[in-house]
């Protein structure tokens, strides 16, 4: 335990200094932000109030959106890749522990520190930044009340693990494929649609409802965004953080096996 | 051996290389052909939802998106060679291309020929058809946006010619530079009606991608694009697309002037 939450700490501190190329992303993702968020504003004005999520929630979901977009496992770890190319691999299966929660405490540690970087000076910009450009109607609200932040932050705490659960799928993977590449362009188009990350999930068709309900990827983003802004009432926290929690514990065996089989496939590349 | 003929074989030889791993282009066309056909997903819901869009139909919206991704598609695949110039100069090894008896340009666009892109390009053509099918447009449509197509292309290339010569200045390729490429695609694929003033200014006025693709298409409709604005207007402005091409051709040409080789 001990040995994981350093690793998480230090793999967290090690991706903490990549601080310009997270400002430079920031600006793209404030752009990114900024267009989907006046796509929507249009569609909402000749809008009757049938809509099954307000704009300004909608609103408030993207900019969320944009800030927490590191946690979503759309990516894998280079450095496993990395080791994977020239052999070092090696190193970590006669570490005294085990390979699959060292990955993950890894993964885990640049995953939060990537959202650290970028979504503070995000959440500033959509607040005050929007107002000072003169568009304090397409700002992101502030959360509905206390307790409905306090069950945002705890989901949110469960969606960085579900994240890096997912993420360790791919990490595993390419025991097999190497090139993580493929998988990647696979996985990621899956979970930024069920997300909730291309439109906000409740204006989803009717009919896709129920499948997107009870898929893992809402866990992730679109649960959390809605206590946010209390579209979920709070008292429906446990269902949340319960269908979070179960897909957890899916993707951890999942990937334990997966990984106990990879290893026996495993060939390392000597040199 | 003239310019033309010399990409051609640059190109067949790029090509020829790729279909190395033909299963590898194969699995990551449909790699893209998903992802990009779950963006139009969202576009689908949304109008499912809401109906309308300013008064602009799915169909109407589909040539929107069909077309800005079919232009950006051939422009990425031609301009691969500057989306990594970056490496060149920092390693030095664009010295390489100064050596040779042709213009770096030309080099550089026939350095590679991206069949990957085919993703983009097959998803939003297929779009587009369906769009143009819905709505049947007239042929002087059909022969507006023959002439809008390649300009639109052209425009693109001109973004990426420019922000790879910013790299001789840089030496890091810059990634606020995206917000011109992608973020241009991301813009294009709605009416630019719909979002506010400044950021239509800014892709009529600045990276004029609003005179390539939304005034075309709306010239197409019969519709008129702002108020006042007459709808014909969009015959003529794709000629932009041409004309910030060649501006892009001259920055090129400077910043090949200012490159100092790194030496190694």
């Amino acid at each position: 335990m001990i040995c994981f939450i350093s690793v998480v700490l230090r793999s967290f501190k090690n991706s903490l200094q990549y601080r310009g190329a997270a400002i430079a992303g920031m600006f793209t993702q404030v752009f990114w932000g900024l267009i989907m968020i006046m796509v929507l504003d249009a569609f909402f004005m000749n809008e009757t109030g049938t809509a099954p999520i307000s704009r300004v929630q909608s609103i408030t979901y993207i900019w969320l959106g944009q800030a927490f977009l590191s946690l979503l496992p759309w990516s894998y770890d280079r450095s496993i890749q990395a080791m994977l190319y020239d052999g070092r691999i090696a190193y970590d299966f006669i570490r005294p522990c085990s390979v699959y929660w060292l990955w993950f405490a890894r993964t885990l540690g640049w995953r939060t520190a990537a959202v650290t970087l970028r979504s503070v000076p995000l959440v500033l910009f959509a607040v005050f930044g929007m107002r000072l450009l003169g568009m304090p109607e397409l700002a992101i609200a502030p959360p509905a009340n206390a307790v409905q932040f306090l069950a945002f932050t705890l989901s949110m705490f469960s969606a960085a693990v579900l994240g890096t659960a997912i993420t360790m799928m791919i990490n595993v993977s390419m025991v097999w494929t190497v090139s993580g590449v493929g998988t990647v362009a696979l996985v990621s188009a899956v979970v930024t649609l069920f997300s909730g990350m291309v439109i906000p999930l409740p204006l989803f068709p009717e009919w896709t409802q129920t499948l997107i309900t009870l898929l893992p990827f809402r866990g992730l983003v679109d649960a959390p965004f809605r206590l946010y802004s209390a579209h979920i009432p709070a008292k429906y926290l446990t269902y949340t953080l319960l269908h979070q929690w179960i897909w957890i514990a899916v993707f951890l065996l999942w990937g334990k096996a997966f990984l106990r089989k990879g290893a026996k496939a495993l060939v390392v590349q000597g040199g | 051996m003239n310019g033309a003929r010399l990409y051609w074989r640059f190109i067949s030889a790029s090509v020829k290389s790729q279909m190395q791993y033909r299963w590898s282009i194969l699995l990551q066309t449909i790699g893209t052909l998903l992802v990009t056909a779950i963006e139009f997903f969202g576009v689908y819901a949304l109008f499912s939802r809401f109906g309308s869009l300013k008064g602009w139909t799915l169909p109407e919206a589909a040539l929107f998106y069909g077309f800005i991704n079919t232009a950006f598609s051939l422009a990425d695949a031609c301009t691969r060679g500057f989306d990594t110039l970056s490496t060149h100069v920092r390693m030095g090894t664009f010295d390489r291309y100064l050596l040779r008896p042709v213009s770096t340009g030309l080099q550089v666009f026939g350095s590679e020929f991206t069949l990957r892109r085919a993703g983009r390009f097959i998803q939003g053509a297929g779009v587009f058809v369906w769009g143009w099918l819905q709505l049947r447009p007239d042929t002087a449509g059909a022969a507006v946006i023959a002439f809008a197509l390649p300009s639109a292309a052209a425009l693109f290339s001109g973004i990426i010619i420019i922000s790879g010569a910013v790299t001789f200045w840089t030496v890091e390729s810059m990634e606020a530079m995206n917000i011109l490429t992608y973020g241009g695609v991301q813009t294009g694929m709605y009416p630019l009606d719909v979002y506010r003033k400044w950021l239509s200014c800014f892709f009529i006025f600045f990276v004029p991608i609003g005179l390539v693709s939304y005034f075309p298409i709306c010239a197409v409709l019969h519709r008129s694009p702002f108020n006042g604005i007459p709808f014909w207007v969009g015959y003529i402005t794709p000629a932009a697309g041409p004309l910030f091409f060649f501006v892009a051709l001259i920055i090129w040409r400077s910043g090949v002037r200012h490159y100092s080789s790194t030496g190694t």
